[in-house]
């Protein structure tokens, strides 16, 4: 009887081995043609996937102009969801259970995105509809695509510049924006105000790393300022032979060092979350803030009262050339793989990243920068002198993104983490430090390429 | 054919072979009945032990993006955990460290608080549930209020201490109070295993108590060896329980770390805020968890998990065994 | 059956007080213990306080150092 127990459990721990081959990652391909009949009496309802959040004003936007494109074509329904991440994308697309059009701001996946075929490759439709790669503006075309395979097309790009309270600059007898770090440090030091036990009121400017940062983070912002260049023609990491590292890394320590560090920490523990209304720049916590193109229309909708103004980023002083260009990223759209209805999503999509008016119109509503070039010309965009220099930057041929890589974000995840560590005093060689952080991050090129861990 | 009849039997005699094959079935049956009422069981535990422990061991030898099938690489993931990846030693030393400060410390508090309730003369219940309360808290829920409670500018705690004029810590902002302020977590939370301590040290025999006090033992030598050793099986299970759940530490850290770091909205999945400050609170399953699902490479997670598994089972073994020499159990043979 | 078990049966038990040093002795453990306790109490139940007060702050106020709702929203 024991016997018999004992052969029923193993027989229960092997009964999976019967289901292991059959499982894990098997291609559920139902690209059903069936779906695509235009005779249908029902509007075909399709389903798109956003990364806009119904907490801000972005999502609500989005919707409003997507239904202008339902009225438009009867014979489709599109159902919006917002507040959509990487995770729940990836998850989607592994279950077969995937909505029609995704679209996300981590442009950086599009390295395993694209290969991995995940988000169906576009040529096909591209060449069906005609369309023009020149028609769209140069940077983002490099984050949507991997080496040569196309799985993705800019919806709207981001790029960073300053933001300045003009109230706190004419109290501080500061006539124009810096236009060099040096001016900037300058600047900020002469904003800063301390209470009365020496604690932090109101901060210059913050170029901390991990407050309010994004991706790509504060460094390889930064690092685009000074000129930095990622990689060498190998494809190998030179963030240690490359000196703008080491000069844009000793220029944000020694401003954060000259707030003092935990000082700094304290101050910006108590600061309200980026994305709400009590963002500290909103709040007139920060004189200046290095931010991206959106924060207009989210001060807009917020604190409209605020006083301010918006102009390119400072440069090294070593390269004033570069002064009027900037770091640029932006939302990314697709198919993934295993859809419904291919046709209907590609004409959504096609809509979404081609149609002047659409573009204009939401460019207007989230204040997120065209990526055609018709749509930035066009006259349906609102003009506002905030927004006016957002779109000179991205015009600006000097102005750059991250590399995308087989690895996706990890590599930036790599430079975040030792920038960490360096601003708060724990590395004591910054070039030893970058000679080791490029070392990782091509060991983790080549672990990423091969098939074993990023 | 028929065998000679058997004294006392009534009704039709039936033949050695029919015998034996009727037995046999009726054995079967039985055994069938057996695997009926276990099939529940067996199911539940095929599919949510078996199944995904075998896939686990599959998949560390693979390469899988979670996008496009497992690829076949043998030892690779094994030799990058070992050799390569430089945040894994960070990652194993951080959760040695939750063990070896959280599990002494909330076995420490749960025994001293149980002590303390035992001997209390009134309140009891009051006292019982108050120190229960916490453990009822959602983690998520309650790492979140103590994130906000020890914020270093505005926190209540600060505040207090600043009133007394100390200034404090910075908490969840510094690399090295953070794992301190888990910690404090981690003890808000004793619950459960302070009401399993009260329960053993109200069921210690009164009469070892008074033969000892007979004996001429004082209150701290009758703690020492009449009542430790009584309740020493309760704490052999605190501690292998506290250092199971040390070795799957997540939930918190995950949380602490991107609350602390002030990238609790939508950018918060953009960046990866994981460990913060400077991956003081990166430990084992949080690595594990960015690895798998951040950065798409799933068999090298599933490595991680299983060398996760064999380190858990050793320790596991190590304690018991040990545990031998000081562990008591009174009654039961042993 | 004896008188003396008959007896012990009918007698109600009296038990002996100690000595008035044993006495003060055990109240004076039996207040530290319950201190203690309510020291441990208190520590237990702030977070909850703390946390059940932030919602009736405003926005504002909950990133600031007060601690008391103020207006009680």
């Amino acid at each position: 009887m024991k016997r018999f127990a004992t052969a029923c459990v193993l027989l229960a721990a092997t009964l999976p081995l019967t289901g292991c081959f059959g499982g894990g990652g098997s291609d559920k391909s139902n690209n059903s043609s069936a779906s695509t009949s235009a005779s249908a009496s029902k509007p075909v309802t399709i389903t798109a996937w956003v990364g806009w959040s119904a907490a801000t004003h972005e999502l609500k936007e989005f919707k409003r102009l997507v239904a202008e494109y339902d009225a438009k074509h009867p014979e489709v329904k599109v159902k919006v969801v917002g507040d959509i991440v990487d995770d729940k994308i990836t998850a989607a697309i592994r279950s077969g259970n995937v909505p029609d059009v995704v679209s996300t701001f981590t442009s950086s996946n599009v390295g395993t995105f694209c290969p991995t075929g995940a988000w169906i490759d576009l040529a096909p439709y591209l060449k069906k509809d005609h369309i023009d790669m020149a028609s769209f503006t140069k940077t983002p075309l490099y984050y949507t695509q991997y080496k040569g395979t196309r799985c993705a097309l800019p919806l709207l790009a981001d790029t960073f510049g300053l933001y300045y309270n003009k109230d706190m600059f004419a109290k501080a007898g500061i006539t124009r924006p810096p236009r060099t770090m040096s001016e900037l440090t300058a600047d900020a030091k002469k904003l800063t105000q301390k209470n009365a036990d020496g604690s932090l009121k109101v901060v210059g400017f913050d170029p901390a790393s991990g407050f309010y940062d994004g991706a790509p983070n504060k460094v390889l912002r930064f690092g685009s300022l000074f000129g930095g260049k990622y990689s060498d023609d190998q494809g190998n990491s030179i963030l240690a032979t490359d000196p703008a590292w080491a000069k844009e890394l000793t220029w944000q320590k020694n401003l954060v060092d000259w707030y003092g560090y935990g000082k700094l920490v304290r101050f910006q523990a108590g600061l309200g979350d980026e994305f709400s209304a009590s963002n500290a720049f909103e709040k007139g916590k920060l004189a200046m803030n290095e931010d991206g193109e959106w924060r207009v229309a989210f001060i807009k909708n917020e604190h409209p009262e605020l006083n301010y103004a918006t102009a390119p980023m400072p440069v090294d002083d070593a390269h004033p050339e570069l002064y009027g260009s900037g770091h640029v990223n932006g939302t990314i759209i697709g198919i993934p793989k295993g859809v419904n209805h291919p046709d209907q999503a590609w004409n959504l999509v096609k809509y979404l990243t081609t149609n002047t008016h659409f573009l204009a119109e939401f460019s207007n509503a989230i204040r997120n920068v065209p990526t055609t070039l018709a749509s930035a010309k066009s006259s349906e965009i609102q003009p506002d002198p905030h927004f006016a220099p957002f779109l000179k930057i991205i015009a600006n041929p000097k102005s750059n993104t991250a590399p995308i890589t087989e690895a996706g974000a990890a590599y930036q995840q790599l430079i975040q983490d030792f920038a960490l560590k360096w601003q708060a005093g724990h590395v004591s060689d910054l070039h030893a430090g970058l000679v080791n952080l490029d070392k990782q991050i091509d060991a983790q090129l080549k672990q990423a390429k091969q098939g074993g861990a990023p | 054919m028929s065998s000679a009849p058997v004294a006392g039997q009534l009704g039709p005699v039936m033949p050695a072979i029919d015998r034996r094959r009727a037995r046999r079935k009726a054995v079967w049956r039985r055994r069938g009945l057996v695997l009926l009422f276990m099939s529940p069981w067996l199911v539940g535990f095929s599919v949510f032990f078996g199944y995904p422990l075998v896939m686990s061991i599959y998949l560390s030898f693979t390469h899988y993006d979670l996008l496009s099938s497992p690829r076949w690489i043998g030892l690779a993931n094994y030799r990058y955990l070992f050799g390569t990846d430089q945040q894994i030693w960070p990652a194993v030393r951080n959760t040695l460290w939750m063990i070896v400060v959280a599990v002494p410390l909330q076995v420490l508090f749960a025994f001293g608080i149980g002590l303390m309730v035992s001997r209390a003369r009134r309140g009891v219940g009051f006292f019982r549930t108050v120190f229960y309360l916490p453990a009822l808290a959602p983690p998520v829920a309650a790492t979140l209020g103590f994130v906000y409670i020890l914020n270093p500018a505005t926190g209540p705690v600060n505040v207090l201490l600043g009133h007394l004029g100390i200034q404090g810590p910075l908490w969840f902002q510094s690399p090295g109070w953070a794992k301190p302020s888990l910690v404090l977590l981690a003890i808000w939370g004793i619950g459960n295993t302070m009401i399993i301590f009260l329960a053993a040290i109200l069921d210690v025999p009164t009469h070892l108590h008074e033969s000892a006090e007979i004996d001429g033992a004082g209150p701290l030598q009758r703690l020492r060896y009449v009542t430790l050793p009584s309740i020493s099986p309760v704490i052999l299970f605190a501690v292998v329980l506290g250092v199971i759940q040390g070795l799957q530490y997540f939930t918190q850290a995950y949380v602490a770390a991107n609350i602390a770091s002030g990238q609790a909205s939508q950018a918060a999945d953009i960046t990866n805020t994981l460990g913060y400050p400077e991956g003081s609170t990166l430990f084992y399953p949080i690595l594990l968890y960015q690895n798998g699902f951040r950065y798409f490479s799933m068999g090298y997670a599933a490595a991680m998990a299983i060398v996760l598994l064999v380190v858990s089972l050793a320790v596991t073994l190590v304690i018991i065994l040990n545990s031998r020499r000081w562990v008591h159990y009174t009654g039961s043979v042993r | 059956m004896s008188t003396a078990a008959v007896r012990a049966e009918s007698e109600p038990t009296v038990r002996k007080k100690p000595p008035p040093a044993i006495r003060r002795r055990r109240f004076l453990i039996a207040v530290a213990n319950h201190s203690l306790l309510i020291a441990a109490a208190i520590a237990f139940l702030l977070p909850f306080l703390f946390i059940s007060l932030t919602p009736l702050m405003s926005d504002n106020q909950a990133l600031s150092a007060k601690l008391w709702p103020h207006p009680f929203v």
